[in-house]
């Protein structure tokens, strides 16, 4: 089977591409390096007969599925099209975006080597930035593999007054060319026709200075109108204004946070009604038809009463697993997906990786590592997966690090905002210092010791684009559907071994050889060691366990801050394995297990009263704002290049 | 001149970009070669990021990146 590589510059819309050609839904957004790793699919198209053109000019099925076997009676053939045609069966490849065949990042590396391998061709450029991505195309003809070019976004360069002469654009390159939009699906059926009767590039001898080359083609193809600037346009100024753009990026993320918590109380509340009128009735068949043997009856439904089922005390793991995956954690994960697919597919991610790339500097890193902990906000797993477009090995560990140790996923956020909460808002703050804390005195140390080359932002920035409801509702459709798929059978699982562990003993031996952590130094229950244990499974879980300890505000607090920096779940721990490799997952771990106990021993000092929670909001972010400062100063370590 | 002592709006050719072969090459692909025109957009405070236009994109640069470009009007 022949092999399509979609290749291009990185926000080019590869993958919008992809999803038209074969079908397949695949994350999409607004901003470089949304895919750090290949997506294959299939594809068919109808390969024309020889000599086909010569008799309907190449107009003849331009779809590569249907064919004007008519124009060809006109012409006085016999055969049509249809008869003479090969259905040929393509593999389609989508190829993380890149700006050059020899790359540094780690996505960039794979988009290299894959081009090799690959059969044909089809280079997605954007036409709002024809110059820029021309660098690429001209690197890819060297590799005389047959090539058909995408000219994508077609009609917002229009919109944008930039006029392109495909046909003198394509005699230059010696490649056809198909204006495409990716989003609407115009001119995919033209891309499978040129795709499946693609020809090597016709050889132009470009010159090795490639950027003369590149500028004496757009001097000849492209025309530039001026225009005022647009709506769209003073939005985008606005937003990396050197006073407004700070205010307005701390204020979208308040805003976030805020609707996060509004919207996902309000959905929580909804479920909640939901669950109690038809599946209660359900837990109570179930709980009436176990009753016969104990052991499974605690397993699967745990400790309910005719009055009502306490989903969250049960912990069975129908009531308890099934309630806090779906009925408290979905509602938040739900809420937050929203607002993120708005925001990646507006544009406003590079901002505010710009915005904070001083911030970002003080923990030895680059703006860019902000959008990597963002994606982290929802799921860490693709966070980690998105290190891949940063450069060098010390900011992927530094940002490795700090995120996975740092920034707890919505399904953790979730039931943490639930737990913590409930004892009054003022504690949701305290675990939110903590982390902040961490977060700057962490970074501040692994950027002042880790070594390695120090990396600085040069970094695209898109343009703002309206999204559209098809690619939200979408996107937010396998968010969800994966969501779903991983968190509910893990969590099940997850109460299942501890209900065991609890049922035979073994919790209670484990307890005892871990008392002296868990209860010298952390200051909970020697019972809480299993909420830690079933954390490396599902921290959701683990707190959910929490809860069934009659805890204090302040412990549950430091259980909490303790359980959210200790060790990332066991699905984040395999793909951290997968990018740091194992020596440098061993020293993250290291390093995770290390902050947990001097943080939670902290915590655990601190006399319980009315103002430790205030006090220590102040206090702690102050001392990680002036250590993390000094820091700084001690580095003194300039940029050099 | 280099390029973090420019003003905003005013159209700059680059004279030179920093040797150093990772800064170098990732400049270069975003259109930011000895020879091109561009204009800064906007500094961001505190000596953060330059926001400059290059050919019809824009690109933002780090401060002490900015400082090895130079710029000629």
């Amino acid at each position: 089977m022949e092999k399509v590589l979609l290749t291009g510059n990185p926000n080019v819309g590869k993958s919008t591409i992809f999803s038209q050609l074969t079908g397949i839904n695949t994350i999409t957004s607004n901003y470089p390096g949304t895919t750090v790793s290949y997506t294959k699919g299939k594809m068919t198209a109808i390969k024309r007969p020889v000599g086909c053109e010569s008799v309907c000019g190449g107009n003849c099925g331009l779809d590569g599925l249907k064919h004007d076997s008519r124009r060809h009676r006109r012409k006085g053939r016999q055969r049509s099209c249809q008869t003479d045609s090969q259905l040929i069966t393509y593999e389609v490849i989508d190829v993380p975006g890149a700006y050059r065949l020899d790359p540094t990042a780690k996505a960039e590396k794979i988009a290299a080597s894959m081009v090799s391998d690959g059969d044909i061709i089809v280079h997605v450029v954007d036409a709002t930035n024809l110059e820029r991505n021309l660098f690429l195309t001209l690197q890819l003809l060297e590799y005389e593999k047959p090539m058909i070019i995408a000219l994508n976004m077609w009609d917002e360069a229009k919109h944008k007054g930039i006029t392109i002469d495909i046909n003198k654009l394509s005699n230059c390159l010696g490649v056809p060319i198909i204006a495409t939009n990716g989003l609407s699906g115009e001119g995919t059926y033209a891309l499978v026709s040129e795709i499946s009767n693609a020809k090597k590039p016709i050889n132009k001898n470009f010159s090795k200075d490639t950027w003369k080359e590149i500028g004496k083609i757009i001097s000849s193809v492209q025309n530039l109108e001026h225009r005022h600037h647009t709506f769209s346009e003073r939005i985008q100024d606005i937003s990396i204004h050197p006073v407004f753009g700070p205010i307005t990026a701390v204020l979208t993320l308040y805003l976030i946070f805020r609707i996060v918590l509004y919207f996902g109380e309000l959905l929580v509340g909804l479920m909640g009604n939901l669950f109690e009128t038809f599946y209660s009735p359900l837990m109570y068949k179930l709980s009436e038809w176990l009753s016969g043997s104990p052991f499974f009856h605690s397993m699967l439904v745990g400790n309910i009463t005719q009055g009502g089922i306490e989903y969250e005390a049960a912990m069975g793991a129908l009531t308890t697993g099934v309630f806090m995956t779906i009925g408290i954690v979905l509602p938040y994960i739900f809420v937050f997906y929203i607002v993120l697919g708005l925001l990646e597919d507006i544009g406003y991610l590079p901002r505010i990786a710009i915005i904070f790339d001083k911030l970002m500097h003080r923990v030895g890193i680059h703006g860019y590592s902000i959008i990597p902990m963002f994606l982290a906000l929802g799921c860490n797993v693709p966070g980690v997966m998105a290190i891949r477009n940063l450069e060098s090995r010390r900011e992927r560990f530094i940002t490795a690090v700090i995120m996975c140790t740092t920034i707890p996923c919505m399904a953790q956020s979730a039931v943490m905002l639930h737990a913590v909460g409930s004892n009054g808002p003022i504690y949701i703050f305290v675990v939110i210092a903590a982390l902040i804390s961490v977060w700057l005195l962490l970074g501040s140390v692994l950027g002042f010791f880790v070594k390695g080359e120090k990396t600085a932002l040069i970094m695209e920035i898109p343009p703002y684009r309206k999204p559209t409801v098809k690619v939200q509702f979408k996107r937010l459709g396998m968010r969800v559907v994966s969501f779903l798929k991983e968190a509910v059978p893990y969590v099940i699982i997850g109460i299942v071994i501890v209900n065991i562990a609890i049922y035979t003993g073994v919790l209670d031996k484990i307890a005892d050889f871990t008392a002296p952590v868990i209860s010298k130094i952390l200051g909970l229950p020697k019972e809480a060691i299993g909420s830690f244990l079933i954390g490396i499974v599902r921290k959701d879980a683990a707190v959910v366990l929490l809860e069934s300890y009659s805890l204090s505000p302040w412990q549950m607090v430091t259980a909490i801050t303790a359980l959210i920096l200790y060790f990332p779940c066991l699905a984040t721990f395999i793909i951290l394995l997968k990018e740091l490799h194992f020596k440098d997952t061993m020293k993250a771990i290291l390093i995770m297990s290390t902050v947990t106990l001097i943080t939670g021993f902290i915590m655990n000092i601190l006399p319980e009263t009315n103002a430790t929670p205030y006090l220590f909001i102040v206090f702690s972010i102050l001392f990680a704002v002036v250590i993390s400062g000094l820091l700084q100063k001690a580095k003194d370590r300039r940029y050099k290049i | 001149m280099n390029l973090s002592k420019g003003k905003k709006l005013i159209p700059y050719t680059i004279a030179s970009i920093p040797t150093d072969s990772l800064v170098n090459q990732k400049l270069l692909a975003l259109g930011i070669y000895e020879g091109a025109i561009i204009s800064i957009k906007q500094f961001l405070p505190a000596k953060g990021p330059i926001i400059i236009k290059a050919g019809t994109g824009e690109v933002a640069i780090s401060y002490e990146i900015a400082q090895h470009i130079n710029v000629i009007k």
